[in-house]
């Protein structure tokens, strides 16, 4: 299918924005019901603690308190938290929606408010007495496995969740062989996703029609809607779940929580509607947090930088609980561990490893930042012990053109990709070997520069249903109105990636309209059928192809019924300016709004339906793997610690695009996101299992004052996973840049001794460094 | 800076957060915690009664009211302060304030504590601000108070009784609009992407027009600097930049 066309690769704006930049657009909490009741929450303050008594008798009693429920009140009557994941010998770990007996960690519901107004809830939480028995925190994922650590569950032996591994190729012979071996431990630092609307949820039950309505910021209304019947067990049609606007999710709202049940388990049973919204601080302790990966990596290689083999032990602290698809995370970064290269040996082995924690589940990149993040590192460590360029390392181990499709040892199968001519347009663009010239006289006037590469891979556009746990596929149906007008039903939960106006796009170059004509719906369960969702880079690539599929069908109705009504051959029609009409005969023409004519039926083809309506179910079958590469520089003050960024040059491949300014949008969105990683952010418990890191006032994310003007471009190789060859581009970003933002901080302190730092590169920790480093002792 | 407040309040128990709070046109901005000054407190109530020839405050609750509504005691708008209530514990006191938002007047019963932020959401029902952390760090709950941005969830609405305020719903008509009807921030916003999930949007926009009033021409790294008490996760900001740049463009052509 061509691409650039009419309106498929035009930068247009969205038509999400008028609402949105008006104020008129309807998030959870601006969603307004008569006789509305507020939820607040207690908490655990506890990382570990026995539940001895929990008294409610002063909450219920103050002023504006309809119902106050513990952990004895709904068990029973309400499922646990679901885990969709599942991992072979993977111990149980599920969570009750409000704790019984024990808790596991700080911010682990313990029991509710229910009240007339969010100030009165929030007041009586302050009256409700828990009588908690402390006991000892796990904090520290590696000592959480020893022998004599405390243990989570009185049912397990250990904290060990699961052991899970995959190994491709002669990994023995690879070590064995090698001219040499670096070992290098990783740390991949736990984080907060932090998007700016905390979650939040309503619930209105109607008892007449058996009808619980829940509206929740998340990106998976088809999925929440299934889970939360499961839990309440309810049939799962009489539950209707609406995504209102959703203020960013990053993954941490792909996955079911116990609130969301909570809250149409009251509208049920108080026969009023409720509304919970999390505060900051909760968000911070009790929605999912992302990575939080030690790796231990060893790569095996020649003199002449040619990778033989790489060993990665991973130690994943998964938290106390398992959410959605906690268990799954870390096995992303197994099957994505050999990047962009030919690496004929690989062995990855990972612990899963429960914690008094808050769970991790899917963060933006969710498995493969860790994955990208290790080989990117590896690849330059390899390139310091050698003494060569780390570009031209890179270039050594990529796979020839005609390897592709290309299978890793770790099973995984990249559709396409032209790893050099990303690296060689990058190294252009941030006009590279002048900065090498830079960097050598700089460091002679004793500035500490470093100049930071990455070329990754990820794979995306999730994805083939046997590998994941809630299905893969996701379906579109489009349906035009006796009037013409286009409606786009999509199963996939758009929460900023724009898809309202990428989809139009589509519509409109379909049918010969304008984006005006194509109306996109998403997010309401009633309405659109069933979906899987928005995550993993797949709106576009797997909801745009059932979309695109479902279009195609209704114009070949169309060409045979107009083609009917003309007496021309339908093969001959083509679909422009409104019309449909022939192109050797462009007297035969008939507007648009003739397909009235197949609501009408007074005259139709032969065996041909009344009626336009089309669904497509699309299963992929394949994942795409998007890539790209990176160049920054930046600069160390060697008296402060302070890593300022100088330069960003990206270059990213996520095939076809239909958007670009969105495309752009996404890829500056994921750097700095990923900027964040490096730089700013970690989710710090203390030895007490204290969440330091509990308000935007402790966990650092970036400010516009941050970065320097991003330059960007891209190459185009398409997938061939599906007709419109994209490949999606939502987590690209921020799995590219940290690594090279990493990688920049290493060279930047090479010359000092040192050889890894792990992110944040704080000041305090540069500093320290810098103390302890050659720097300080001349 | 008047000195009054120093001198009935003690010391200072915060260090100053304007870096990390701040809002373009706040000049002072710190947080200030107060406990234990009921006796400071109403006399502070009398003295600054006597001080703007108001009457003094029969009880804790007027002079309450007294004491915020009395904008010369606050140079900065934005200042959080946080009053142990001794008289009633309950807190069902409630008080009268005057506001004028989006150009209407309105007079209505509210709990002191009330957060001006909640004010306009819940009670005038405009739900184009929004509240994204509780420590006033993240700007989604920015408005424009007396033609200045201030965040909205680090005031109280007691504090700003007898002002006018601007949120998301009014910014069009700030005017100068073209035909669409949008302040030419939110065009900017609009044609270069400057959004993407919307939830900081209104803050930012706001923000940027109240850069805009004060440095019509400003850089990137002055926006960039305005924009700094203004998280957002989705854009990575660049295209929020060109957003302001192109408003800043539109804006001066339009003077001509």
């Amino acid at each position: 299918m061509r691409v650039a066309t009419r309106y498929l690769g035009k930068p247009l704006k969205r038509k999400e924005d008028p609402r949105l930049i008006q104020g008129l657009a309807h998030y959870v909490d601006d969603i307004v019901l008569p006789g509305l009741l507020h939820v607040a929450f207690h908490r655990s303050p506890y990382a570990h603690a026995r539940i001895r008594s929990v008294d409610v008798s002063k909450a219920r009693a103050a002023p504006g308190v309809v119902q106050v429920l513990t952990g004895a009140d709904v068990r029973g009557s309400i499922g646990d938290v679901p885990c969709a994941a599942q991992i072979p010998d993977m111990k149980a770990a599920s969570r009750p929606v409000l704790a019984h007996g024990r808790v596991r960690f700080v911010g682990e519901g313990v029991a509710l408010v229910v009240a007339t107004d969010r100030y009165a809830a929030r007041d009586a939480i302050d009256l409700i007495e828990v009588d908690y028995e402390p006991l000892t925190p796990v904090v520290d994922p590696e000592k959480a496995i020893e022998k004599g650590s405390a243990v989570l569950y009185d049912g397990h032996k250990d904290n060990v969740a699961y052991r899970w591994e995959v190994e491709g190729g002669d990994v023995k012979a690879a070590f064995k062989n090698a001219d040499k071996v670096i070992k290098q431990r990783m740390v991949n630092q736990r984080l907060i996703p932090a998007a700016m609307e905390t979650r939040g949820v309503v619930a209105e039950y109607k008892p007449g029609e058996r009808q619980l309505t829940i509206w929740s910021s998340t990106q998976i209304p088809h999925l929440l809607r299934t889970h939360v019947a499961a839990m309440l067990d309810v049939p799962e049609h009489s539950v209707r779940v609406i995504t209102p606007e959703v203020g960013g999710g990053f993954g941490s709202k792909l996955n079911v929580y116990a609130e969301e049940a909570l809250a149409g388990y009251l509208a049920m049973r108080l026969g009023k509607p409720v509304k919970w919204i999390e505060t900051r601080r909760e968000n911070c302790q009790a929605t999912t947090h992302g990575r939080d990966q030690i790796d231990d990596v060893e790569v095996a290689f020649k003199r002449d930088g040619t990778i033989l083999g790489l060993r990665v032990r991973v130690i994943a602290d998964l938290g106390a609980y398992y959410q959605l698809l906690t268990p799954l995370i870390p096995t992303l970064t197994g099957l994505m561990a050999s990047g962009c290269y030919k690496i004929p040996a690989i062995r990855v082995e990972i612990v899963g490893v429960l914690t008094t924690k808050m769970s991790t589940d899917y963060y933006r990149g969710a498995g493969r930042p860790e994955a990208a993040y290790l080989i990117e590192r590896a690849m330059d460590l390899v390139a310091a012990e050698l003494k060569k360029d780390p570009a031209e390392v890179r270039l050594k181990n990529f796979p020839k053109l005609a390897d592709f499709p290309y299978a890793t040892p770790t099973g995984v199968i990249y559709d396409s990709a032209n790893y050099p001519r990303s690296l060689d347009l990058a190294l252009k663009l941030s006009g590279y070997k002048k900065l090498r010239q830079e960097q050598a006289k700089a460091r002679k006037q004793g500035r500490c520069v470093g100049i930071g590469l990455s070329t990754y891979v990820e794979i995306c556009a999730m994805g083939p249903s046997r590998a994941i746990p809630t299905g893969g596929w996701e379906s579109a149906t489009v349906r035009i109105e006796p009037s013409g007008m286009v409606n786009v039903m999509t199963g996939a939960s758009p929460h900023g990636q724009g898809q309202e106006t990428t989809f139009a796009q589509l519509g409109a170059e379909v049918f010969g309209l304008e984006p005006g004509d194509i109306n996109v719906i998403h997010g309401d369960t009633a309405i659109v059928p069933y979906g899987i969702g928005t995550f993993g880079s797949r709106g576009t690539a797997v909801g745009g192809t059932a979309v695109y599929k479902s279009l195609m069908k209704l114009r070949e109705k169309l060409a045979v019924l107009a083609g009917f009504l003309m007496d021309v051959d339908a093969k001959k029609l083509v679909f422009d300016g409104m019309k449909i009409f022939s192109k050797s005969q462009p007297k035969k023409s008939l507007p648009f709004g003739e397909v009235v004519a197949a609501y009408t039926a007074r005259r139709l083809p032969p065996n041909m339906e009344p009626g336009l309506d089309a669904t497509t179910f699309f299963e992929p079958a394949n994942f795409t793997f998007p890539f790209g590469a990176h160049v920054c520089v930046v600069e160390i003050d060697m008296e402060t610690g302070d890593v300022k960024l100088l330069k960003y040059v990206a270059v990213d491949d996520c095939g076809n695009v239909l958007n670009p300014l969105l495309v752009d949008g996404q890829v500056h969105g994921g750097i700095v996101q990923s900027f964040g990683q490096a730089m700013l952010e970690e989710a710090v418990y203390d030895e007490q299992g204290q969440l330091i890191t509990g308000e935007l006032m402790d966990y650092a994310i970036p400010r516009a004052t941050d970065m320097p003007w991003m330059e960007t471009d891209r190459t185009v190789t398409p997938s061939p996973v599906n007709p419109m060859g994209v490949k999606g581009v939502g987590e690209s970003g921020t799995i590219g840049a940290t690594p090279a933002l990493a990688n920049a901080v290493a060279d930047a302190l090479s010359p000092y001794g040192v050889r890894h730092v792990d992110m944040p590169f704080k000041r305090e920790r540069i500093w320290k460094l810098m103390q302890n480093s050659s720097w300080r002792a001349k | 800076m008047k000195k009054g407040p120093t001198n009935f309040f003690g010391p200072f128990l915060f260090a100053d957060h304007s870096r990390q709070s701040r809002t373009r046109g706040a000049r002072d901005s710190y947080l200030m915690h107060i406990v234990n000054i009921f006796p400071c407190f109403q006399a502070a109530c009398i003295s600054s009664a006597k001080q703007n020839s108001r009457k003094p405050a029969r009880n804790i609750h007027e002079g309450l009211l007294n004491f915020f509504s009395d904008r010369s005691k606050f140079p900065s708008p934005h200042r959080l302060i946080q009053v142990v209530l001794f008289a009633d514990p309950g807190g069902f006191m409630s008080a009268e304030i005057q506001l004028r938002v989006n150009g209407e007047s309105y007079e209505t019963q509210v709990e002191p504590r009330l957060l001006l932020v909640h004010y306009l959401r819940d009670v005038l029902g405009l739900t184009g601000t929004h509240i994204g952390c509780e420590t006033s760090i993240c700007g989604a709950c920015t408005v424009l108070l007396d033609g200045k941005a201030i965040k909205s969830c680090t005031l109280l609405a007691v504090q700003v009784s007898g002002s006018e305020v601007t949120t998301i719903e009014g910014v069009s008509s700030m005017g100068p609009t073209s035909g669409n009807g949008l302040h030419p921030v939110q065009e900017g916003f609009w044609e270069k992407h400057g959004l993407q999930c919307g939830f900081c949007t209104p803050g930012m926009i706001l923000a940027s027009v109240d850069l805009l009033r004060t440095n019509p021409n400003p850089s990137q790294t002055e926006i960039r600097r305005a924009l700094s008490g203004n998280l957002c996760q989705c854009t990575g900001y660049q295209h929020i930049v060109q957003a302001v740049e192109y408003a800043a463009k539109k804006m001066k052509s339009r003077k001509r």
